[in-house]
């Protein structure tokens, strides 16, 4: 029943073309005495003004409804919630959603995603049997289940955490950014998250993951009535690989087409080596100026692995890169071997004439990105 | 065949290792990154100990000889009893401390580091010198790693933070790959020339 819930949910959402049973199954486990026997379900999806009541007294309500907050369709961690921060916004009731960003961060810090298993999965037939690179990729493996089985952080370095949230006309940024700075806090007390956050100069450690624009939190206001959160751990070792490349420069000759784009994109891959911990995927911005080029690089790490472009010129570089890349033979942590990235993803940006920039951004193989959608009362939280 | 190394580790253990080789790591010793290092740099290599940083010079003069420098900053959390344990435990890029590594190996007489991404020359000069090997562990793998830290037996300089302060662990069998010998071979360095050749041939196709 619980499978026939998430189907029925994951279908309702935006953008969601698979359903990742995993994931939606603990969201679903989360959503206290609510399913399909629930008298008040089937009013799940209905407009936000016509919700009804379900068995138990709880409200199956839209998450904007003033009176979910009172009812008891809380999550089962609803213990430790933090008080009802109800807030009236331009006809909006927002609910306070911090709750539902640390299952998110949790999410995403203890569950890879099975775009990147299945390519770590097929990568292990690729290289040669006993091979360190085959070593190397069946040790990531057992982590993986290891870390979904016991609900440990995949890696230690749970990185920068970065989020991504679109929401509707008039709820409160501010509100919002204070839901996530604290969602930040409780992860990391649950050590889902490691205290990643120091000051730059002195490098003293604030303890809990807040700081100065620290997390990242990127905000969309967009046109639908709910609300998505994207959320991206990008460790420290992989975001030093990333580069940039001012296309030509001295130190740079390369031409300012498509070509001297995968001139780019292979001199960051092969500088890089091993050291964001191969194999990684790597999200590549073109155009742009400095700062919005490798924002929309990061971007590009958001997209499922499997995808394809709708540039086909940039469609066709995606996958000759990929191969070019793997046949540089530097293979999974460096060790040598067949398999050095997962793929590669781009998009172009607009830019001055003066300028053509290409940005690299490199993530790691525990290429770590969850989404939660909170809609029409029910919450999903999904890999890409 | 896996080659078990146990702290302490002599001399010969590691002149017998080579590049390529796998081993398990078995006893107590030290986490440090990049705050540990420049510490140890600043104030026992190029410095005389300060009268404050003397209890934990002993501490790390004494456990460092024979052991290991493990670069990783944990996810620790604590048990009901109060008692410290390594949730999420992977190593850390080792280039970072490229410039203290041979220093900090010469002086403490360390044997092996345990990092990812490898070193440079200056480091692999110190493992020649000092019979000292670079093991690379699992980047990334760091709730496997966790399972082989069996005991979490105290911490210094924690003001660092958590992950930049000195853990003292007792591992068993921690798995790694010999990337940097004690005889001047770098894997690292074989795989960096072979795969700049290797673009020089695709970018000219």
């Amino acid at each position: 029943m619980q499978g026939n819930l998430s189907r029925r949910r994951l279908k309702d959402g935006p953008g969601i073309e698979r359903p990742e049973p995993r994931a939606s199954a603990r969201a679903d486990a989360a959503m206290s005495g609510m399913g399909p026997g629930t008298p008040g379900f089937a009013r799940d999806y209905c407009p936000m003004r016509d919700y009804g009541e379900g068995e138990h007294g709880q409200a199956a309500v839209s998450p904007w409804h003033p009176e979910r907050d009172t009812g008891k369709l809380l999550l089962a961690h609803a213990t430790r919630k933090t008080p009802s921060k109800m807030r009236r916004l331009g006809g909006f009731h927002m609910q306070d959603i911090t709750e539902h960003l640390v299952e998110l961060i949790k999410s995403a810090s203890t569950d890879l995603g099975p775009d990147v298993q299945n390519a770590l999965s097929t990568a292990v037939e690729t290289e040669e049997k006993d091979s360190a690179a085959q070593g190397a990729l069946l040790t990531i493996l057992d982590n993986v289940e290891m870390s979904r089985k016991t609900g440990r952080p995949i890696c230690q370095d749970t990185g920068t955490p970065i989020f991504y949230v679109w929401y509707p006309v008039g709820v409160s940024q501010l509100q919002i950014r204070k839901q996530v700075k604290a969602a930040v806090r409780i992860a990391t007390e649950k050590t889902y998250l490691r205290p990643n956050a120091v000051e730059a100069l002195s490098g003293k450690n604030s303890g809990d993951n807040t700081g100065e624009d620290f997390p990242t939190i990127h905000f969309d206001e967009w046109e639908h009535d709910y609300v998505k959160v994207g959320l991206m751990l990008k460790g420290g070792g992989s975001e030093n690989c990333g580069a940039q490349y001012s296309v030509p420069s001295q130190d740079f000759p390369a031409a300012r087409d498509i070509t001297g784009v995968r001139k780019a994109v292979l001199d960051a891959a092969c500088k890089a080596q091993g050291l964001g911990c191969a194999p990684g995927i790597l999200g590549v911005g073109i155009g742009g100026d400095r700062a919005t080029s490798m924002i929309k690089a990061k971007e590009q790490l958001f997209r499922r692995l499997t995808d394809s472009n709708e540039d086909a010129e940039l469609d066709a570089m995606e996958k000759r890169l990929h191969r070019e890349i793997n046949e540089l033979g530097i293979g999974p942590m460096g060790f040598g071997g067949k398999t050095t990235v997962l793929g590669v993803k781009m998009a172009q940006l607009h830019r001055v004439p003066a300028s053509f920039f290409v940005s690299i951004a490199y993530m790691c193989w525990a290429d770590r990105r969850k989404l939660l959608t909170i809609k029409n009362g029910s919450v999903t939280i999904e890999a890409p | 065949m896996a080659v078990k190394l146990t702290v302490p580790i002599s001399e010969e253990d590691i002149r017998a290792l080579k590049v390529g080789d796998q081993v398990l790591v078995t006893g107590v010793i030290f986490t440090g990154r990049d705050a540990a290092h420049k510490y140890m740099m600043d104030n026992f290599i190029k410095g005389t100990c300060p009268d404050s940083e003397k209890e934990t010079y002993d501490v790390l003069k004494a456990g460092l000889a024979g052991s290991v420098i493990y670069h990783c900053g944990p996810v620790v959390g604590k048990t009901n009893d109060g008692k410290h344990t390594f949730v999420a435990a992977g190593p850390t890029t080792s280039i970072r401390e490229e410039p203290y590594q041979a220093d900090v190996m010469g002086h403490f007489g360390v044997r092996a580091v345990i990092g990812k991404g490898g070193m440079r020359d200056r480091t692999l000069a110190g493992c020649k010198e000092h019979g000292a090997v670079y093991l690379h562990a699992i980047g990334g793998a760091a709730t496997l790693i966790a399972e082989s830290v069996k005991e979490v037996l105290d911490v210094y300089k924690l003001d660092f933070g958590v992950p930049e302060a000195f853990w003292k662990i007792r591992v068993e069998d921690f798995p790694c790959v010999v990337t940097m010998d004690s005889h001047g071979e770098s894997l690292h360095d074989k795989i960096r020339t072979d795969s700049q050749k290797k673009l020089q041939e695709i970018l000219a196709s």
